[in-house]
């Protein structure tokens, strides 16, 4: 196993010992699935959409001038922001806007496995590397999946139950 | 799943934004669990119980469908 290899599974080792040390201790026999989903404040979008547009400002401009910038953190940034607007919650957080998370959760996941199937295939049919920024990208995708599927479900459902009002 | 939740908010004369401040969701859920959009979970069906007076099985039934 290359060095990087044993340094990514010591991380992810040393992550979870930490979590299971810090996790707090509970009855077994109370366990139940709760409701323990805490997202940001709503605010936060709007911190979020002003992240993810000055990367993309950021990005325009390193096409247009020639800025000695590294392309990889703008995309960084923008998923930093992606992040941000895909954390906070609504106006009026409910259990029906929950429920239209775990939906887009889930085509969100499936979605991004989905996609990394086809960057495989293609890397071995077609050739090339996959594996540069690739994980930037498989992110910057299932937040896009997700934040696009909750929009357009929240969307769909306000224009149609004011269409019936 | 159908309901009357319209015919009891209309009983007592509340509207979907004041049945939402009522039982603490948006006025958006109240107009999808009308419109049969949105299937409640038990608790807020029993907050909607509490509010009606009456059992939940009053304005929630089971269709072929269910």
């Amino acid at each position: 196993m290359e060095t990087n290899g044993i340094v990514s599974l010591l991380a992810i080792s040393i992550i979870g010992i930490l979590y299971l040390a810090i996790k707090p201790k509970k009855d077994i026999r109370m366990l139940a699935i709760e409701d323990k989903i805490k997202l940001l404040p709503h605010w936060f979008k709007f911190i979020g959409i002003g992240v993810a547009v000055l990367s993309l400002i950021v990005s325009f401009s390193l096409d247009i001038w020639d800025v000695n910038f590294e392309r990889y953190f703008t995309v960084l940034i923008l998923i930093l922001g992606l992040l941000l607007v895909a954390l906070s919650s609504e106006k009026f957080e409910d259990e029906m806007y929950k429920q239209i998370r775990t939906n887009s959760i889930f085509y969100a996941f499936f979605a991004g496995i989905l996609a990394h199937f086809v960057l495989v295939f293609l890397n071995f049919w077609v050739g090339g590397s996959i594996e540069e920024h690739s994980s930037l990208h498989m992110t910057l995708w299932m937040l896009g999946i997700y934040l696009g599927t909750f929009n357009s479900s929240k969307n769909r459902l306000k224009i149609l139950n004011s269409i019936e009002d | 799943m159908k309901n009357t939740i319209k015919v009891e908010r209309a009983i007592l004369d509340l509207t979907q934004e004041e049945l939402a401040q009522k039982i603490g969701v948006s006025r958006q859920t109240i107009s999808s669990i009308e419109k049969n959009r949105y299937v409640p979970s038990t608790v807020l069906a029993l907050k909607m119980s509490e509010l009606f007076n009456k059992p939940v099985n009053a304005f929630f039934s089971l269709t072929v469908d269910d």
